[in-house]
C-alpha cells in the first residue's frame, strides 16, 4: 500500500534529474551575485530616501497608471490651447524696450510732471477753512442737546 | 522519497543566514513535490520548471519575508502557488475563479488518506483530479502532498479558512463521484 503522494512522487521521478541541475544553476547565479554585490552598503538613510522615489512609483503611480497618463494628456492640451491663445511676441512688448536713451528720458521727464500735476491736484487749497477739531463722542451729543434746548 | 514536512530538522536558520549548502538541503527536499503540485495546475514541463525557477529564485532574494521557520514549507508553497496565478494571468485565463458556487462544508468529511490509499487507484485518481477545477485540484494537492493543514492552505493560497474547507469538501466529493462513474 501507498500513499497517494508516494504514487504522485512516484510519478514525476523523472523530473528530478533536471530540477536537480535547475536548483544547482539557481544557487551557483545566485550566491555568486551575492558575492559579487557584497561591497559596503550605502549609509542607511541615503538607501531610505532611495527607496522612497521607487516606492511611491511603485505604489501611487503604477497602480493608477492610466490615470496619470490622462491626467498628462489633459495638462499638455491645456498647455497647447494656452500657447495657441497666447498674443504674438511683438504686440505685447512694450515699446520702451526698442527706444533711445533719449527717448526714455524724455518719457521719464514727462513722468515725473504727471506725477507733480497729480500732487498738486490732490493737495487742499490754500484759503480753504480748517476743518472742525475732533471732538469726544459725549462732547458731540452735550452739544447738540443744547443746541435742541435752545 | 522526502518525507513529509518536518520543520525542526530542515536548516532553515541557516539558509537565512546565508548558508549555501542549507539551500540546497532545502530546495531539494522541496523540489519534486514542487513539481507535482505545479505540473498538474498547469500542465507543461518546461512552464513547470520555469515556475520553480522562479520560485528558488524568489525564495532567496526574500528569505527575509518568513515569519516562522516552522513554516517554509508552507511559505515556499505559497511563493509557487502566486506565481502559477501570475502565470495564468499572463496568458489571460481567469481559472483561479473556474469552480462552481461553494456552499457550507459538511464536517463528516474523511480523513485525508481514505479515500487514496490504494495504490491500483492512484493512477486512476491522478487522472481524475485533473478534471476537477484548479482551485479544488489546488487544495487537493497542497493537502495530500505536504500534509498541509486547512490554515496553511488558506495561507498559502490567500483564501479565508471556510473556503478552502469548502473547496476541500466538494474537491473530494467530486472526486469520489468521478471515480464511482467508471467503477464496475
Amino acid at each position: 500500500m501507498k500513499t497517494f503522494r508516494d504514487f504522485l512522487l512516484n510519478e514525476y521521478r523523472d523530473a528530478e534529474a533536471p530540477l536537480d541541475k535547475l536548483r544547482e544553476r539557481v544557487l551557483a547565479a545566485e550566491f555568486a551575485a551575492a558575492k559579487n554585490t557584497a561591497g559596503p552598503k550605502p549609509w542607511w538613510p541615503w538607501r531610505w530616501a532611495s527607496a522612497i522615489p521607487l516606492k511611491l512609483w511603485n505604489e501611487l503611480v503604477w497602480p493608477a497608471r492610466q490615470l496619470w497618463a490622462g491626467f498628462a494628456v489633459v495638462w499638455m492640451l491645456i498647455g497647447f490651447v494656452d500657447f495657441l491663445e497666447r498674443e504674438p511676441r511683438g504686440v505685447s512688448q512694450p515699446v520702451m524696450a526698442a527706444a533711445s536713451p533719449q527717448a526714455y528720458l524724455t518719457w521719464q521727464r514727462e513722468q515725473e510732471m504727471f506725477l507733480v500735476e497729480l500732487q498738486n491736484a490732490a493737495a487742499p487749497p490754500a484759503n480753504a477753512p480748517p476743518p472742525p477739531p475732533v471732538q469726544p463722542k459725549t462732547a458731540e451729543a452735550a452739544e447738540s442737546k443744547r443746541k435742541t434746548w435752545a | 522519497m522526502p518525507p513529509v514536512a518536518e520543520p525542526e530538522l530542515l536548516p532553515v536558520a541557516q539558509a537565512r543566514a546565508g548558508d549555501e549548502q542549507s539551500w540546497r538541503i532545502l530546495f531539494q527536499r522541496f523540489q519534486l513535490p514542487l513539481y507535482a503540485y505545479l505540473f498538474p495546475m498547469v500542465r507543461n514541463e518546461q512552464t513547470c520548471r520555469d515556475l520553480i525557477q522562479e520560485t528558488f529564485i524568489n525564495a532567496l532574494r526574500h528569505v527575509g519575508s518568513l515569519r516562522e521557520d516552522g513554516k517554509f514549507g508552507s511559505w515556499l508553497f505559497g511563493i509557487a502557488h502566486q506565481k502559477c496565478l501570475l502565470h495564468w494571468r499572463k496568458e489571460h485565463r481567469d481559472v483561479w475563479s473556474e469552480e462552481p458556487p461553494v456552499d457550507q462544508p459538511d464536517e463528516d468529511a474523511e480523513q485525508p488518506g481514505a479515500l487514496l490509499l490504494r495504490v491500483e487507484q492512484a493512477a486512476e485518481v491522478r487522472q481524475k483530479l485533473e478534471q476537477l477545477p484548479p482551485p479544488q485540484r489546488a487544495v487537493l494537492l497542497l493537502h495530500y502532498l505536504e500534509d498541509f493543514s486547512v490554515e496553511e492552505i488558506a495561507e498559502i493560497t490567500a483564501t479565508p479558512v471556510g473556503t478552502v474547507k469548502s473547496r476541500l469538501h466538494h474537491a473530494r466529493r467530486a472526486l469520489r463521484v468521478l471515480m464511482e462513474e467508471n467503477s464496475p
